[in-house]
């Protein structure tokens, strides 16, 4: 019988922000930690939220010898190995400060407005190891700044989102600086009435086109005829100017994951899903690499107590050579909530709250309205492409444009 | 281990701060899925956690422990304690209200999830998922069975101990139809209290799968503003979304513009339109007898005939707004401290029948069922299966990413609720805010008309 040990312990620090002060404090540490046994083509799991011992673990999940595999599904050789990619510690009361700081800039420089929300730090260790010799660790910590602002004259609940992750001592000055453009323009409300306009997204993790294209490129969809883009491979589907990789290295923007949730240790760190607009490969797990007769892609994640399923690990959007200052005018979308998009590629976005920009200056609030698009022209004639910055100037996360058509809202 | 008695047992009272309680759930869950007819996931778990406040010098001071002993519960009050030491903020005296008493409501001891055998669950999910091999169409399935069990426990300085208990179980397969051009998700989900309503099922799944497949090349919707009825599931999902997040008074604190805005008597919707949460309904998985604050639930009414009447609080915000408390100071797990949310959400009945909604459209759209909602000064949802209204009638099927509009303008278009409410219950997803998602939640309504929205 093969057995897997998987343990991983977070330390937290969160502070509630109420009325632009920290309201409250809460330290935690958890524990998650699961044995997975692999008997006759069958695996079980067992999970526990708190430090149980591993051998009451292991009962637990032969008795619960259950999930299908396919032949030839075997954890992974290995050997003892640690990825630390912290950069420095942070005690609790340098957090509290950075917090108090961020507060205080806010505060005056943006005394018309509430700030809300949660800003944060947390530390984490994962440790998986099997009964073929692997043995591996990853560390990473990050502090989290996700503030919520509201006009104090405005009746909604919240205006906008502020949110930036930082994985050394944050640059509080540029996130102030950044996000002032949003602030500043809130109060000019212009008119819009153009019926198709470039969008510029602030970061294409968070545009849905992306989101669309994250869930079609998984192998087992593609495999069944079921993914947009199945039966499609090697075959170029979008602009020339369209590449996207899966990387699970960048240790500078905390992206660290060298193995996945079966332990497969993948040697590239960037693999190639579009090319030039060219499908050249979607992602697979273990389980579905064995299925499908292809290789595994690095790919597979779980939760400590679930089996696996395919997600990518970071989707890279390579830059094109152009800037927002280059784009005459465009709309940035920063609140765009409730969107969605249908499986054969047509897609609609509500935006709540976007800005009019011409040549990278914030000139100010449009109306409500809702975007629609459909993926095959928002990828070829109608895609811009991955600007070359940001709202963050080396945040991996960058602008990214297409034209879409505008509807009113 | 009786946790009532060990939170009991710390003295609460005796510790050196202006407030200090704790909150114990011990929660045992069973999930089995299966991916594409093979089983993924087979998941028998247990486990406890507690959640220790300390408010004192103005703040408030938090921690999670895994580990259930009265040591280390001592010893973490005592550790909070000290780091309030350091706090210089404004004391709000919101404990003083606080009435003790002791109060224990279990009512699925006898009959809950955990006494069913794994296998059997797993024959049932098994035997479901096995009927839709049947249809070539579907192309990627995903079945899922999940169940809970869960004993929650509560304690205070000021004297207040409940305990209660709740019980859910849930089915749900998804199935996707795929040809060369379209695809097309599907779902049948069943939730029930008590196990035995999830068997015998066949004839429902094959029907909703049947009906799910006419989906498969229906046209995408042109963008515009139509007359729209929504189904009892999507009408809570908008009471949820459109203004139930409203009604969460947290959003109030500090914020003299919004308590102007919502100032208890305002006209916020059409005549015929009330709103209530109530926590104190048994048998959904909205049930939430006690808040994690030890406040019983109240029938809250937000709007009622159109005018705004209440609003959802915990201690906090109830003690600033100079309000009641509701019974809506709720977390998701020990690990999260509670704040304002929801429980059991829906839009009253109205007196019409569901034909003499639909008669009254010549040209619009009935939205059955949802993906997913949003909500702030606009709301969105995207429905999941919809229908195009013809001359007075339900006509073919159409696609729909989104509906949206200005909550309070659509509000006050409401023209129409049929004359009986349906609760919507689950134990997949639920409700999101801030850093805390999947609440266990409920919502619904009639069906409920209403005379322009955005469609696209």
């Amino acid at each position: 019988m093969e057995k897997e040990y998987f343990v991983s312990k977070t330390k937290n620090i969160s502070l509630n922000i109420v009325n632009t002060k920290i309201d409250s404090i809460r330290e935690k540490s958890t524990i998650r930690k699961s044995v997975r046994v692999l008997k006759d083509g069958k695996m079980g799991i067992s999970g526990s939220r708190s430090d149980l011992p591993f051998e009451e673990l292991e009962q637990n999940a032969i008795s619960m010898i259950d999930i299908e595999l396919p032949n030839g599904f075997a954890f992974q050789d290995g050997c003892k190995k640690e990825w630390d990619i912290i950069k420095r510690d942070f005690s609790n009361d340098e957090i509290v400060n950075i917090a108090n700081n961020v507060l205080k800039q806010l505060k005056e420089n943006f005394p018309d407005y509430i700030f809300s929300n949660k800003i944060g730090y947390e530390y984490s260790n994962v440790n998986v190891k099997n009964s073929k010799n692997m043995d591996y660790t990853v560390k990473t910590n990050g502090i989290y700044l996700a503030i919520i602002f509201k006009h104090k004259k405005s009746n909604s609940i919240m205006d906008g989102f502020l949110g930036k992750q930082y994985f050394d001592t944050p640059d509080i000055d540029e996130y102030i600086v950044n996000y002032s453009k949003y602030l500043s323009a809130f109060n000019n409300e212009v008119s819009f009435d153009k019926d198709n306009a470039i969008i510029v997204f602030p970061e294409y993790t968070n545009a849905m086109p992306y989101a669309f294209l994250t869930k079609h490129i998984n192998g087992e969809f593609y495999e069944r005829g079921a993914s947009y883009f199945s039966s499609k491979k090697n075959k170029k589907l979008f602009s020339d100017r369209f590449s996207m990789y899966d990387i699970n290295m960048d240790e500078e923007n905390g992206i660290c994951n060298p193995f996945d949730a079966d332990g497969f240790l993948r040697k590239e760190k960037k693999i190639p899903i579009f090319k030039d607009g060219v499908f050249i490969n979607p992602l697979y797990d273990l389980k579905k690499a064995i299925i499908y007769n292809t290789k595994p892609t690095g790919t597979s994640t779980r939760s400590y107590n679930t089996g696996s399923s395919i997600n990518p690990n970071y989707l890279f959007v390579p830059s094109i050579d152009k800037k927002l200052e280059d784009i005459d005018e465009c709309i940035i979308p920063v609140m765009s909530a409730g969107g969605d998009f249908q499986d054969n590629g047509d897609i609609s976005i509500p935006l709540q709250l976007a800005y009019l920009v011409r040549k990278g200056k914030f000139i100010g609030k449009i109306p409500q309205v809702i975007l629609t698009a459909n993926i095959d022209n928002l990828f070829n004639n109608d895609y811009i492409g991955a600007l070359k910055d940001g709202v963050f100037k080396n945040d991996i996360n960058k602008y990214m444009a297409f034209r879409m058509s505008v509807n009113k809202g | 281990m009786d946790y009532l008695n060990l939170i009991k047992s710390l003295s609460l009272e005796s510790f050196k701060a202006d407030f200090v309680d704790a909150r114990i759930e011990k929660r045992q869950i069973t999930i089995i899925s299966l991916e594409n007819h093979l089983i993924n996931n087979s998941i028998k778990e247990q486990y406890a956690g507690i959640f220790i406040r300390v408010y004192n010098n103005g703040k408030w001071f938090y921690t999670s422990l895994n580990e259930i002993s009265k040591d280390n519960i001592v010893k973490s009050i005592q550790g909070l304690i000290g780091l309030s030491g350091k706090s210089k903020g404004k004391k709000e005296p919101f404990y003083e209200k606080i009435t003790a008493f002791e109060k224990s409501i279990f009512i699925y001891n006898e009959n809950n999830p955990t006494q069913i055998p794994v296998k059997e669950k797993r024959d049932l999910i098994t035997h479901y998922d096995d009927l839709q091999k049947k249809y070539p169409e579907i192309k990627v399935t995903d079945s899922v069975y999940v169940d809970r069990y869960s004993m929650l426990y509560y304690g205070n300085s000021k004297g207040r101990f409940t305990a209660y208990d709740y019980a859910g179980n849930m089915m749900r397969l998804s199935f996707m139809f795929a040809d060369d051009k379209n695809r097309f998700r599907g779902s049948y989900r069943k939730y029930a209290n008590d196990y035995n309503e999830l068997l015998n099922l066949d004839n429902d799944i094959n029907e909703e799968i049947n009906e799910s497949k006419r989906f498969l090349n229906a046209p995408t919707v042109k963008a515009g503003e139509f007359p729209v009825i929504l189904s009892p599931m999507v009408a809570g999902v908008f009471a949820h979304e459109s203004f139930g997040h409203k009604s969460e008074a947290d959003f109030m604190l500090g914020d003299e513009t919004m308590k102007r805005e919502w100032k208890i008597g305002k006209k916020v919707g059409s005549d015929i339109l009330s709103i209530i949460d109530d926590g104190g309904q048994k048998g959904i998985s909205g049930y939430v007898p006690f808040d994690d604050e030890g406040n019983p639930a109240e029938k809250t009414y937000l709007i009622k005939n159109g005018i705004l009447t209440g609003r959802l609080h915990s201690l906090i915000t109830a003690d600033f707004l100079e309000e009641e408390v509701t019974g809506n100071g709720r977390a998701i797990t020990t690990e999260f401290e509670p704040i304002v949310r929801m429980t059991s959400t829906y839009i009253d009945k109205g007196e019409s029948t569901f034909e003499e909604l639909v008669s009254g459209i010549d040209d619009g759209f009935y939205i059955d069922t949802f993906k997913h909602g949003s909500g702030l000064s606009t709301f969105t949802i995207a429905p999941s299966k919809a229908y195009k209204i013809v001359k007075g009638k339900i006509a073919e099927p159409i696609r729909i990413n989104v509906i949206t509009g200005n909550v309070f303008k659509t509000l006050n278009l409401i023209d129409g609720l049929s004359d009986k409410v349906i609760i919507n219950s689950s134990l997949m997803g639920g409700c999101g805010k801030m850093e805390q998602y999947q609440l266990r939640i409920s919502f619904g309504g009639p069906e409920v008309r209403i005379s322009k929205m955005n469609v696209s």
